[in-house]
């Protein structure tokens, strides 16, 4: 006797393109004597972005989906992100769809594509379990936004795509912490370390610090964490705006500032709007308005 | 392609859905700040101001903190605690503390989703997803007392989801979650055995619990025996120990006997028994029946409160 669950067998057949829909984008990355990873395209230019910790080589191969293999060059390296951009002598290839990582909540739906335990292209299905900065997982300080989600993936997994329920790129997966909870690194991180030179940029130079325990529950940073202005350029967005050295930058657009990287993303993010900085200056708040430039 | 637009749309609206649930739910959940390492979680309960959570989470009974979503850090009294099912109740000053939503436990059934709930500190809260796995009766806790039902599911409870809700899909809580009770594995405590123990720890402060003072171990009857004092059941409980004026002492119990029957009804096992020695019969007389010398003989005790 079958039953009719057209909720259920609608949203099993909607996983079940997504995934396929997905699958040409993600290839296996292989460094010789490294085992290998994940990666996916992520233009149709031959860029294929992985992590650090897979492209460990300048030369590595690059497996696209369809089984043929190509040789690939590093462009780009990040070990602390664990970021890394390759090079392929292809055009065409399908690149994956990107989406926003600044607009993520707590629930939603995402789902994964790699090669877990040497399981070429297999998916998995989970939901976001938390988003923001992450100081510690499992014993690995990351001090950075991290997404983390309710989602079985295994080594093999790294590297690869995380999606969201449009089936759009929102990170890059980096680390497990079995059994099921997996660390990506947002899409917007991703764009940061892409294009440095596009990076839109206040003008400052600013550290992450730790705040006095006692300050900063008063102020409700999370992790006690802020950034700390040890210079402003002159003729740039936060000179223009008064910033100073000194100044204690606790949020942009209400969002609490724990890291120089949170900064940038959410500049990345925001291209050329203005945003609105929560700033603590000689024991006063202040909030100090900055119009962003783009640079190229 | 209309079938596949619908399909697609069908599975942003669950994602939205999740999300919805997790932001709705994540209201009523507090972080709980007694001990050196992570917080546990908590729920706001009624009346207003009355928060539940996990009782292992409570490593001190002072200087406990319990942060709300919107980022207020609140100092919490102990109400009561009760070990023997991993809750207990804190409160806090009230102020627009609105109550987690409930959520109605006739109607869960194994395989509905469920999300599992845990908070840290203020803004959103931490989710993870799975299935109900199972709807249990009575079993054993690992402290030996019978609990009358258990929400099994295959979801992570991450560290620091002790004491938070298990809610459904609609972020309604149908429970609360504890690490502690089978052995580490995830479990939830379902909403009438929490409204049970909090209605109690409200009034009384603690869970009462019958004693009868005894030490025993399960023995088979002999069918015979059984057969000619017309029991029905296979075994007893053995009396190994009596404690020196205790209940079952100044009842007369004596080491050799075999407890068969208490209060009416059959005592086959340890469980039987604990069963029947709830709050309800604590500081009540009832007879226990025990096969003595080849006899059954009918004594009546006065059910004391374990210490």
């Amino acid at each position: 006797m079958t039953v009719a669950m057209p909720a259920m067998q609608t949203l099993s057949q909607a996983v079940a393109d997504l995934v396929a829909a997905l699958r040409p984008s993600v290839v296996t990355v292989r460094a010789s004597g490294h085992g290998s990873g994940a990666g996916v395209i992520w233009d149709t230019d031959g860029l294929i972005v992985t992590n650090a910790h897979v492209a460990t080589q300048d030369r590595t191969q690059v497996v696209l989906a369809d089984g043929r293999a190509l040789p690939a060059t590093l462009v780009a390296r990040d070990p602390a992100r664990d970021l890394a951009a390759l090079r392929v002598p292809e055009r065409g290839l399908p690149a994956a769809p990107l989406g926003d990582s600044t607009r993520l909540r707590v629930g939603q739906l995402v789902f994964a594509i790699g090669h877990p335990l040497g399981e070429p292209h297999a998916a998995a299905l989970g939901i976001i379990s938390a988003v923001g900065h992450v100081v510690r997982v499992a014993g690995q300080r990351f001090d950075r936004e991290m997404i983390q989600a309710d989602l079985g993936l295994y080594p093999g997994n790294s590297g690869g795509p995380l999606c969201d329920a449009t089936g759009r790129v929102i990170g890059i997966n980096t680390m497990v912490v079995l059994p099921r909870l997996a660390l990506a690194i947002p899409s917007a991180t991703v764009a940061a370390f892409l294009a440095p030179g596009r990076r839109t940029r206040l003008g400052l130079r600013a550290q992450q610090v730790r705040l006095p325990a006692p300050l900063a529950r008063h102020l409700g940073q999370p992790g006690g964490l802020a950034l700390l202005v040890q210079a402003v350029l002159p003729g740039q967005p936060a000179a223009a705006a008064g910033l100073r050295p000194g100044d204690l930058l606790l949020a942009i657009d209400t969002v609490p500032l724990t890291s120089a990287e949170a900064l940038a993303s959410h500049l990345e993010a925001q291209g050329g709007q203005p945003v609105r900085l929560r700033v603590l200056r000689d024991g006063r708040l202040y909030e100090v308005s900055v119009t962003v430039q783009g640079e190229t | 392609m209309a079938g596949q637009t619908g399909a697609a749309g069908l599975l942003a609206q669950l994602s939205e859905d999740l999300a919805r649930a997790v932001e709705l739910a994540g209201q009523a959940v507090v972080a709980v700040k007694a001990r050196r390492r992570i917080p546990g979680s908590g729920v706001l309960w009624t009346p207003p101001g009355v928060v539940v959570t996990a009782d292992h989470v409570l490593e001190r009974e002072e200087d406990i903190l319990v942060t709300t979503a919107d980022g207020r850090e609140l100092p919490a009294a102990v109400v009561g605690r009760d070990p023997s099912t991993d809750l207990a109740v804190l409160r806090v000053a009230a102020n627009g503390l609105a109550p987690a939503t409930l959520g109605d436990s006739a109607t869960v059934r194994v395989g509905h989703f469920v999300l599992a709930l845990g908070r840290a500190g203020p803004g959103a809260p931490s989710a993870s997803i799975g299935i109900v796995s199972a709807i249990g009766g009575p079993w054993r806790s690992r402290r030996g007392i019978v609990v009358e039902g258990y929400l099994r599911t295959d979801l992570t409870l991450y560290p620091g989801f002790s004491g938070g809700p298990l809610v459904d899909a609609l972020g309604r809580v149908i429970g609360i979650n504890t690490s502690l009770l089978a052995q580490g594995q995830g479990m939830a405590l379902p909403l009438p055995t929490v409204q049970r123990v909090v209605e109690a720890l409200l009034t009384q402060g603690r869970i009462r619990r019958g004693f009868l003072g005894i030490s025993t171990q399960p023995v088979l009857l002999p069918a015979a025996l059984a057969r000619r004092l017309g029991l029905t059941q296979e075994s007893g409980l053995l009396v190994l120990a009596t404690e020196p004026q205790g209940p079952a002492d100044r009842a007369g119990l004596l080491i050799g006997d075999i407890v068969v029957g208490l209060a009416g009804q059959p005592v086959r096992s340890t469980d039987d028994l604990l069963a029947l020695l709830g709050p309800e019969r604590v500081g009540t007389v009832q007879e226990v029946h025990v096969v003595r010398g080849g006899e059954l003989h009918r004594l009546t005790v006065t059910i004391g409160e374990r210490p």
